[in-house]
This record gives structure tokens, sequence and C-alpha cells, in this order.
């Protein structure tokens, strides 16, 4: 039974299953942020390991076939971006100024504020992706020495808590063009803050769904640079 | 599976590849995977969108995204302690900070729109 349980065979099925488990999930429960069906699919393994006390190296190395595609989705992401050329080339000057303050500020706030409590460098690598795509957070977070899990558990609570209280926050700051709300949502919230951006407009959603490209490589440039 | 979308899976593991070529290089900033996506990226503009295959292959891959995270995840198991060590700093980096920067990138984007 045990060789069975640490097989990839059993890895790739779990991983499969919690998948679509948390997709019904999300699905039949009206798509609430919080239970993007990565969020579940993440604790439905983490619970089968840990009640069926199994390795987590195990599981992984069972499972690395999904995690060697996560290389592939990140290529992916260049369809999206070309897609959004237009409207990128249209707001060329004001997207970029943007980018350039809401990346330093994204991950220099996070960051700073982890920093003053005591943190260590690890735990601080990780957290300086929040503000990007899981699949670049985690080739970001690996290459400059942050943990991947704890990488994607950030870029998760960040997205949701900009998919839950973005909304809010921009009517009380008065925040009314679609480009900057778009921008805040998606610079911030990647894909999680984007599907909410969408329903609040279509134009807000195109600009939320263009920042997720440009913050992703604009945080994974500086990073690898001021990281080498 | 079609045929064509082996063929446009290809494709974009080619662009993986040449990535990770990439990467070997000394002083290069970025992870395998991104300069793959930058690569990708270019070939589209300079094939004016690419062919359907890739196209199909990017979509399908970009559908279940959420899919491909779970391994990498489910690693949080490993990490309670140093959650609970740090929640405090945690807490305040993810409320606060995301907070700060979401405000403050509303804000220049609506001014310099105006």
């Amino acid at each position: 039974m045990s060789t069975l349980l640490n097989s990839p065979h059993f890895a790739i099925t779990l991983t499969l299953l919690a998948y679509l488990t948390g997709h019904g999930l999300y699905r039949i429960t009206g798509k609430p942020s919080f239970l993007q069906p990565v969020v579940s699919g993440i604790a439905l393994v983490g619970a089968t390991l840990l009640v069926l006390d199994l390795d987590y190296g195990t599981y992984m190395e069972g499972a690395s076939i999904i995690h060697f595609m996560l290389g592939t989705v990140t290529v992916a992401l260049g369809l999206p971006l070309y897609q959004n050329l237009g409207l990128i080339r249209r707001h060329l000057l004001p997207l970029m100024v943007t980018l350039a303050v809401s990346g330093v500020v994204a991950a220099g706030s996070a960051t700073g504020l982890l920093w003053l409590t005591g943190s260590d460098h690890a735990t601080l690598m990780s957290m300086a992706t929040k503000s990007i795509t899981t699949p670049m957070a985690i080739s970001v977070t690996e290459s400059i020495g942050g943990y991947p899990p704890l990488a994607t558990g950030f870029v998760m609570v960040t997205g949701i808590l900009v998919a839950a209280c973005g909304g809010p926050v921009l009517r009380i700051t008065g925040v009314t063009h679609p480009a900057a709300k778009g921008c805040a949502m998606g610079m911030i919230g990647h894909g999680v803050g984007t599907t909410r951006a969408f329903e609040m407009g279509s134009e807000t959603g195109a600009f939320s769904a263009l920042s997720i490209g440009l913050m992703g490589l604009y945080t994974a440039i500086g990073l690898g640079l001021l990281m080498p | 599976m079609k045929g064509s979308l082996v063929t446009g899976l290809a494709i974009i593991l080619l662009f993986q590849l040449a990535g990770l070529a990439l990467e070997q290089i000394p002083g290069m900033p970025l992870p395998g995977p991104i300069s793959g996506m930058v690569l990708f990226f270019l070939y589209l503009v300079i094939t004016g969108g690419g062919y359907d295959p890739e196209r199909e292959a990017a979509r399908q891959l970009l559908t279940h995204m959420a899919l491909f995270y779970i391994p990498a995840g489910a690693g949080i198991v490993t990490l309670g302690a140093l959650l609970m060590e740090q929640a405090l700093g945690i807490t305040l980096a993810l409320t606060l900070g995301t907070l700060i920067a979401f405000v403050t990138t509303a804000h220049l984007m609506q001014w310099l729109s105006r």
C-alpha cells in the first residue's frame, strides 16, 4: 500500500482530482474569490498528505511532470501579452510610468514591512513576488532563493485580498477611470484580481489583463538584477 | 488529442527550451521560463500572431493554469512553523503592503490618464 501511495501514479492522480474537485467547488458555490480552484486544490492535496502521513518530497517527485509544465504555462503567457499589444501601445507612457512605480512599491512595501518585523532572507524573497502571477512568481522566487510554496501562498492571498477589497477601496479613494482601476487590479492582484476586474467592465478587465504580464516581466527583471 | 495540439505543444516547448538555454548565460537576470515567454511573445509579434496550433495549445494551458501550481503550492504543509513564527510580519506585509501598492497604482494611473 505504501509503495502505491508513494508512486507517481498516486501523486499525479491526486493532483488532477484535487484540481477538478476545486474547480467544481468553485463553480457550484458561485465563484467566490476565496475559493479559487487552486486554493482548494492545494488544500486538498495538503490535507491528503497530512492525513495519510505522506512525505511532501516524495509527492513532489511523483508530480514533477505537472510541476514541469508550469514552465510551459509561463511561456504560454506570451499569448495574452501579444493580444493586448494594441492597448499597451496606445497607453504606453502612463502604463510604463505606473508600472515602474507600482512594481517597486508592491515588492518594496511588502518586503519592507516584513523586514521591519525581523524576517529571514528566504521569506523576504518569497514575499517579493507577491503581486505577480503564480507561474512567474514560482520561477522568480526559485531563482532568487525564496520558497516556491510560500511564494504561491503569498501570491494567492494577495490576489484574493485585491479581488475582495479592490472595488470598495477604489470607490472610497475616488478612482473612477477604467484604466486606473484595471491597472490596480491587475498589477497588484494579478490573475485573481483580473477575474474581478472583468466584472467591473470590459475596459477595466482589459487593462487588468495586460497588467499581469507587464508586472510579471518587470518584477522578474528587477529582482533578477538586484538579487543575482 | 488532436495532432495540431501536439504540434502546438512542441512549439511552445521549443521556446521553453530556448529560454532555458538563455538562462545558462552568465549574468542573465531572467529565469528560463520567463525568457521563453519573451521569445514566444517576440515570435508572435514577428509572425503577426503565429499559427493556430501554438495559439490553441497556449489557450488550453492557460485555461487550466491553476492545475500546474498545485504541486509547488502544496509544499505549504512543510512550512507551518515558519508561518507561525512570522505571522505578524507576513500579515502586515500582505494586508498593509497590498493596500499601499494598490492605492498608489490606481491614483498614479488615474492622474497620468487625465
